[in-house]
């Protein structure tokens, strides 16, 4: 079966050109030699700031954090395996960095119309409001539940650790 | 008990007559449909299903894809799906299973003859090649079909959800087959397999007969799911937990029973071959040499030969003040049983009545052989229906008999409803069960008895003497049958507080044979219609209540209407095809 998979992206790419959030990165991978490679993508999801006018931000304004997303050629049919850095401080987000969230599970959430802008527009939203019903690593979430104050410094912490790259 | 006594003459021809109507009933009601029990063939499933869709789609007033959608949802159960729909309210009803009707369609197709974009492939299409689903989501013809095929090879079939964002809506199966078909019929078959099984494997009153290999038959069970029923292939099941048919047990108890049959069964064997039991502690022994005196590690020494306790002193011969050559029942009863040997008491006798059963299935080639010598011979009553019909009775009852003793063995002992009964109720309760139970096995054993008689070689007069024995305990060991039942259901699991068993009823005439499902005439007609596009509506009502006042007339119980309420599982209503009237005349006196 042709995927569509490399078309689509393609087109996806065009209009994140046109048009996308203010402070987010999303590109196809370059190598060395200069090929890109569609089916990788490097983004940069910012921590989001309070609401305007200024209302205060969140513990996670400041921070640029780095996701890769992984395209097989089944999308979009299927969903892209979207990753933080290994070790990443967040009770949604596996050891290895996997990212879980039901629109980037294909037995729930996920949906074909869904786009990039969406993904990473949805994993943002996430930073902020994790959702304890689907703990994915231990730290973050026992913190999260019985240290609020500890949980907060962390990720206050990890904000700084991924300032904007310039 | 005294058997000659209860038949006088007068009572006699009733009897037999009685007798004879019950079988020749028997006859009548395995061919016709009147049972709740039916069969469904790879042929019939179609017609199965459509029955059970065609009530919906009258009900509710909608497609058949939704109608199918909305039961799949909610496992093929009419009842529960129109209680929701009368609690929830239709919208709520729909939007939870995945139905999404739109009203208005504004989709690009239907007003422009632009070219359309579609948000999967991001390319721009022909406004003849998207197809808009019911939610109101339009993409290109390749994208949802790529999308299906992912998701029936994914084993998705049954909820193929729409492409959009947060939409929830189930695909319209129509659409699926149609662009599926397309480009891989193959694809398309197996969905149409999977959207046809979902009425077997996602039903709670169908299930797939269990028979090795399948015969690829599956049961529908109109009534209580506590109940044994015979596929057409001959496999015999508990409907309830799909194991071989096992009441008086409770699917709970025999599952418990085969597991520990199998756990213990080398150890049984073992030990009760080469162990006894201590009379003191009552640990098993093993005799590892010398003479019939043994002594336990507890220091008792007793006798090899009986069990019985006794005196240190003995000859290689004999032990002083010890005679056991006589038989006698008292010590058998005087030792106490640890676990393992209560085990061994409840296993053997289960076991033995299983062996009789094996043994007497040979009796009926050897009692047809019988049947036809005296045939033969010009008696004045050529009539030898009773033996066989003496044979089956035999039959029944002794695996009746059989299951009955793993059921004593949970009923009475600590694993289950140790917190349910008092010792002392316990026991009054053990003993009234028992005696019921040691009534049924000697009439059993005397109907055995009987059947083996050689009758071929008996004069006329005395092979009526002997037909009037074999009616006459026949009839006895069915009532004791169904009287047995009849304790354990209201006696002894009914009063239970901590746990609900339930068992599949008494059947006289045997364990119930599943009747095939009519394939009505319009079903081919119907079959079709799924595969286009129907939108007639009156021309299906027609054809639906055609089949709906057969199907009516051969279910009372499944009205389609509310269910007033459900009988509670406990307390269950008693409904077998037991004729009371006819067997009443043969009560002793």
């Amino acid at each position: 079966m042709s995927g569509i998979a490399r078309g689509r992206l393609a087109e996806e790419r065009k209009s994140w050109r046109k048009n996308h959030p203010h402070g987010f990165v999303a590109k196809p991978e370059t190598a060395t030699d200069g090929t890109v490679n569609l089916m990788v993508w490097q983004c940069t999801i910012p921590g989001k700031a309070g609401g305007y006018p200024t209302s205060g931000g969140t513990d996670w304004e400041g921070g640029y954090f780095p996701l890769t997303l992984h395209f097989s050629e089944d999308y979009p049919s299927k969903p892209p395996k979207c990753k933080f850095p290994q070790g990443f401080f967040h009770p949604n987000v596996y050891p290895s960095g996997t990212v879980c969230l039901s629109i980037l599970n294909e037995d729930s959430g996920w949906r074909p119309a869904i786009t990039v802008k969406q993904i990473l527009v949805g994993i943002q939203d996430l930073l902020d409001s994790p959702n304890p019903a689907d703990p994915a690593q231990t730290d973050g979430y026992q913190l999260f539940i019985q240290e609020p104050a500890e949980y907060k410094r962390r990720v206050k912490q990890q904000a700084k650790q991924y300032p904007p790259l310039v | 008990m005294d058997d000659e006594e209860y038949l006088s003459s007068a009572e006699e021809e009733e009897d037999c007559e009685a007798l004879d109507g019950i079988e020749s009933e028997d006859q009548r009601c395995t061919s016709t449909s009147l049972s709740s029990t039916k069969v469904i063939t790879r042929e019939s499933l179609l017609a199965a299903q459509q029955e059970d869709l065609r009530k919906v789609m009258d009900l509710l007033t909608v497609r058949e894809q939704h109608a199918r959608t909305l039961l799949i949802y909610h496992r093929w159960d009419i009842d529960r799906l129109l209680a929701a729909f009368v609690e929830k309210g239709k919208e709520r009803l729909f939007s939870e299973a995945g139905v999404t009707i739109v009203e208005c369609r504004n989709s690009p197709s239907s007003w422009s003859s632009s070219p359309v974009m579609c948000q999967i492939c991001m390319e721009e299409v022909q406004p003849n090649l998207v197809t808009t689903m019911d939610c109101g989501h339009c993409f290109c013809n390749d994208c949802w079909t790529e999308h299906f095929i992912i998701k029936i090879n994914d084993g998705q079939s049954k909820r193929v959800r729409c492409m959009a964002h947060k939409c929830n809506a189930i695909c319209d199966e129509d659409v699926v087959r149609k662009l599926v078909g397309r480009k891989h019929p193959d694809i398309a078959d197996r969905f149409e397999r999977f959207l046809l099984e979902s009425y077997i494997e996602d039903n709670k009153k169908v299930k797939w007969c269990p028979s090795v290999p399948h015969c690829g038959n599956a049961i529908r069970v109109d009534g209580d799911a506590y109940c044994e029923v015979e596929c057409t292939c001959g496999k015999q099941f508990c409907f309830n937990c799909s194991l071989e048919a096992h009441s008086p047990c409770s699917c709970r108890m025999w599952d418990l029973w085969v597991k520990k049959c199998e756990d213990e069964s080398e150890t049984v064997n073992w030990m009760s071959a080469n162990t006894k039991p201590c009379p003191k502690c009552h640990k098993p022994v093993e005799k590892n040499g010398g003479c019939n005196l043994v002594s336990c590690l507890c220091g008792q020494p007793f006798c090899w030969l009986c069990g019985g306790a006794t005196g240190r002193e003995h000859t290689w011969s004999s032990i002083a003040g010890h005679s056991c050559g006589r038989y006698k029942e008292e010590d058998k009863a005087k030792r106490a049983e640890t676990d393992l040997y209560r085990y061994m008491h409840y296993y053997n006798r289960f076991k033995g009545h299983m062996d009789s059963l094996k043994l007497e299935t040979k009796l009926r080639a050897s009692i047809q052989e019988k049947v036809s010598i005296v045939e033969s011979m010009n008696f004045a009553n050529k009539d030898y229906s009773w033996v066989i019909n003496g044979l089956y009775r035999l039959f029944r009852s002794r695996r009746v008999l059989s299951y009955s003793y793993p059921f004593a063995f949970y009923m009475f002992g600590d694993d289950l409803f140790n917190d349910d009964m008092t010792e002392k109720t316990r026991e009054m309760k053990k003993n009234l069960f028992e005696d019921q139970q040691q009534q049924l096995e000697s009439h059993v054993e005397k109907l055995s008895g009987l059947l083996e008689e050689k009758f071929d070689e008996f004069t006329e007069e005395k092979i009526m003497e002997l037909r009037m024995h074999v009616i006459n305990f026949s009839v006895t060991v069915d009532r004791l049958c169904f009287k047995m039942y009849e304790c354990i259901e209201n006696d002894l699991l009914a009063p239970l507080q901590h746990a609900i068993h339930n068992i599949a009823p008494y059947k006289s005439k045997g364990i119930e044979k599943a009747s095939e499902l009519p394939i009505f005439q319009d079903t081919s007609a119907s079959l079709k219609s799924t595969k286009t596009h129907r939108t007639d509506r009156s021309l299906l009502q027609a054809s639906t209540t055609n089949e709906k006042r057969e199907s009516d007339s051969s279910q009372p119980s499944s009205s389609g209407q509310f269910p007033a309420s459900s009988p509670s599982p406990r307390k269950r209503a008693r409904k077998d095809g037991r004729r009371d009237t006819l067997i009443d005349l043969n009560l002793p006196a």
